[in-house]
């Protein structure tokens, strides 16, 4: 596999600059970063957990890793070039609130069936859980996950079928003004 | 991974995915970056006294502290200024390094501290402007000997000696090591005293030998007495030499040494006595070898610090000395030449030619005056007179420079003899008193608790170097994390137990 070029073509970065809300500048120093720690062009599933590993030392962030890998990785193959790579990272730090909802319901959506069931939820808050690490031990009857997980289906789950669509975890997250505000912040560079 | 702060904002953007299922509200992240471009006064608050300057002031040098983002390490949100705490009267000088680009050193200061100063700031002490940097240079040169002085004498005491040849050579240079060591000291004086006594003993007549008339000194009268006493003595002194040779860790160096020459020409007349026999084409040399013997008396050297300083001041004061001798030997030709021709037609002078008015002019200049060469005529009287207050003024003025750096040389021995001593009482009083308060026991276990508290907040040294707001951001992301699960609401248990209804109702 040839090394695919460290700068991009003029037709990669109109397309880039076209669905990404970054601007040619910062499009390029991410492409020399990305092209910096990888240079084959895609990041395996390896790579990517080794990256989250270094800024959450404390616990195992392979699980969270694995999901957020999911996400990135759009057509499923295993691999995420630079576009998935600079998409995602657009929606995330520059989207609107609907298209950041949007990538959290595709985080949590493991199967990809436009559902969140109890159980898909659960999975995310425990890899969430695994991150934190064993920094502090929580006494064992407090089973915050589930309790956590049963109070979100509550609020969001409007038709009451055990599972969430899209409609009903976008309109759930709104209703909370402070989850509003936490993804509205635009993220700095 | 190279570049681990560049991946942050990847690494922030998944964190989207924890804020629908977040039990605590996020913490606001931290400070934006401020606008680049237009200009704005910084506070510096150094210690409690405030400093303020124009950001461009502190960029114009982007590889100093204050001039590159490392400052941002130091700035403190509330009050929205940077805090440093070390001392205002030196940042005086480092802030108008800034502003006017020349670095000046400020004689009331002590150097050590403000070449600390300059090293946090990430100043180099090479841009100290023309003004000051003499001063600089002389201030650190004297630090720097002290130093040294105390090291040395450190240094010798802490080093654990390890071969017996090193211990040997520690115990021969400095006596108060051990009692064998203090042993030999004394012997080895008593013997250089005893040796040097016999040779002056040896010329004093003692009276005729039984059966005789002659007066005889003593040692012809009991010359065999002698002969033992000088042989023990030069074999003490030759068995010391060959110990000292063989515990030399470097015997090249020791053999070129002053001291091991000493030795070997107080020893060397001996033996090259026993080679030649008594007869009279050499007893002259024989007897110009025997005043060698009187260099033992040099011996003393090793046994008297005063001794060594001195011919070490005459060492180090050989320029002037020459400068003495060079304008002595000038007066004494000038003046010589011209008594000469002043007292040459008296009849049955003294003054026969010139180098014989030398011996005068040298006796008048030191004031001494022996008067077995007098000057008769009027001119010579004259110059004669003239001579006599001239060698007062030529000799009285190099010895103050000899004097002063005896002086100096003597007192910085016993300096660093005081210093140690005093340092070692001082430490030691020091640490009686701190260990007896009450606030050195919770000290410690404040910092157990701090610790903890560290390793819960985040990494705290290992990513500690690159820039800062990396560090605060990614601490802010651990923190969100935290929220996210409620972890921190465990801690909040303990302290806070006043509150725990509130937190309950959270989740």
């Amino acid at each position: 596999m040839g090394k695919s070029g460290s700068k991009l073509t003029a037709g990669e970065m109109k397309e880039l600059q076209e669905c990404t809300y970054f601007d040619k500048k910062e499009l390029q120093q991410w492409h020399r970063d990305f092209m910096k720690d990888c240079p084959s062009g895609a990041l395996r599933k390896e790579e990517f957990t080794t990256i989250y590993k270094q800024f959450f030392p404390h616990g195992d962030p392979t699980k969270f890793a694995d999901f957020v890998f999911n996400v990135f990785d759009t057509n499923k193959d295993g691999y995420i070039t630079f576009k998935e790579f600079i998409c995602a990272l657009s929606i995330t730090s520059r989207g609107t609130l609907d298209e950041k909802l949007d990538w959290a319901f595709n985080l949590y959506d493991l199967d990809n069936d436009g559902y969140i069931t109890k159980q898909e939820m659960l999975n995310i808050v425990e890899a969430i859980y695994a991150m934190v690490g064993t920094m502090l031990e929580l006494p064992p009857d407090e089973d915050t996950p589930e309790k956590r997980v049963n109070k979100i289906f509550a609020q969001m789950d409007k038709n009451k079928d055990g599972k969430l669509t899209k409609e009903e975890f976008r309109e759930g997250s709104k209703c909370d003004p402070w989850i509003v505000q936490a993804l509205s912040l635009e993220i700095p560079q | 991974m190279a570049a681990v702060a560049a991946w942050l904002p990847f690494a922030r953007a998944a964190a989207i995915g924890w804020v629908p299922i977040a039990a605590n509200p996020m913490p606001a992240p931290p400070l934006q970056e401020r606008q680049k471009g237009e200009d704005e006064k910084l506070g510096i608050n150094v210690s409690g006294r405030r400093f303020e300057t124009w950001r461009n002031t502190l960029e114009k040098y982007p590889d100093t502290l204050l001039g590159s983002p490392e400052r941002d390490f130091f700035y403190d949100d509330e009050t929205k200024e940077y805090f440093f705490d070390r001392d205002p009267d030196i940042f005086r000088h480092i802030l108008n390094f800034y502003r006017t680009g020349k670095l000046h050193y400020p004689k009331s200061e002590c150097i050590s501290a403000y070449d600390e100063e300059l090293a946090f700031f990430g100043i180099m002490p090479d841009i100290i402007g023309d003004c000051c940097y003499e001063d600089y240079k002389d201030r650190k040169r004297e630090n720097a000997e002290r130093l040294m002085d105390d090291q040395v004498s450190e240094a010798g005491d802490t080093v654990q000696p390890m071969t017996l040849r090193e211990k040997m050579w520690r115990a021969f240079e400095d006596p108060h090591t051990s009692t064998l060591a203090l042993v030999f000291y004394y012997v080895t004086g008593f013997f250089i005293a005893v040796s040097v006594m016999a040779n002056v003993v040896e010329t004093v007549p003692c009276g005729p030998k039984p059966g005789k008339t002659e007066n005889l000194p003593c040692g012809e009268r009991y010359a065999l007495a002698f002969f033992c006493l000088d042989t023990a003595c030069v074999m003490i002194f030759t068995a010391e030499y060959l110990l000292r040779l063989f515990a030399a860790p470097n015997r090249c160096l020791f053999m070129r040494s002053v001291m091991s020459i000493i030795d070997v020409v107080a020893i060397l007349p001996y033996y090259i006595g026993l080679g030649i026999t008594d007869n009279d084409d050499v007893s002259g040399a024989f007897v110009t070898l025997r005043v060698f013997r009187v260099f033992r008396i040099f011996k003393f050297s090793r046994h008297s610090q005063g001794l060594r300083i001195l011919g070490y001041t005459l060492k180090s004061c050989a320029s002037e000395l020459g400068f003495l001798l060079f304008s002595l030997t000038m007066a004494i030709i000038i003046f010589a030449t011209v008594m000469f021709y002043a007292e040459k037609n008296v009849a049955s002078t003294k003054f026969t030619s010139i180098p014989a008015a030398f011996w005068y002019t040298i006796v008048t200049m030191t004031t001494l005056g022996y008067g077995d060469m007098v000057p008769d005529t009027w001119a010579g009287k004259i110059v004669g007179g003239i001579c006599s207050l001239s060698g007062v003024l030529v000799i009285a003025l190099p010895v103050p420079v000899i004097v002063s750096n005896f002086s100096r040389i003597y007192h910085q021995n016993q300096r660093a003899d005081k210093r140690k001593a005093q340092k070692q009482a001082r430490l030691a009083r020091i640490r009686i008193a701190k260990n007896a308060s009450g606030a050195h026991f919770i000290n410690k276990k404040k910092k157990e608790q701090d610790r903890e508290d560290k390793i819960k907040q985040g990494i705290d040294i290992e990513e500690e170097p690159k820039d800062s707001r990396f560090e605060s951001q990614h601490h802010h992301l651990l923190r969100c994390l935290e929220n996210t699960t409620g972890r921190d609401r465990h801690a909040r248990y303990i302290k806070v137990g006043e509150n725990m209804f509130n937190f309950a109702c959270l989740l």
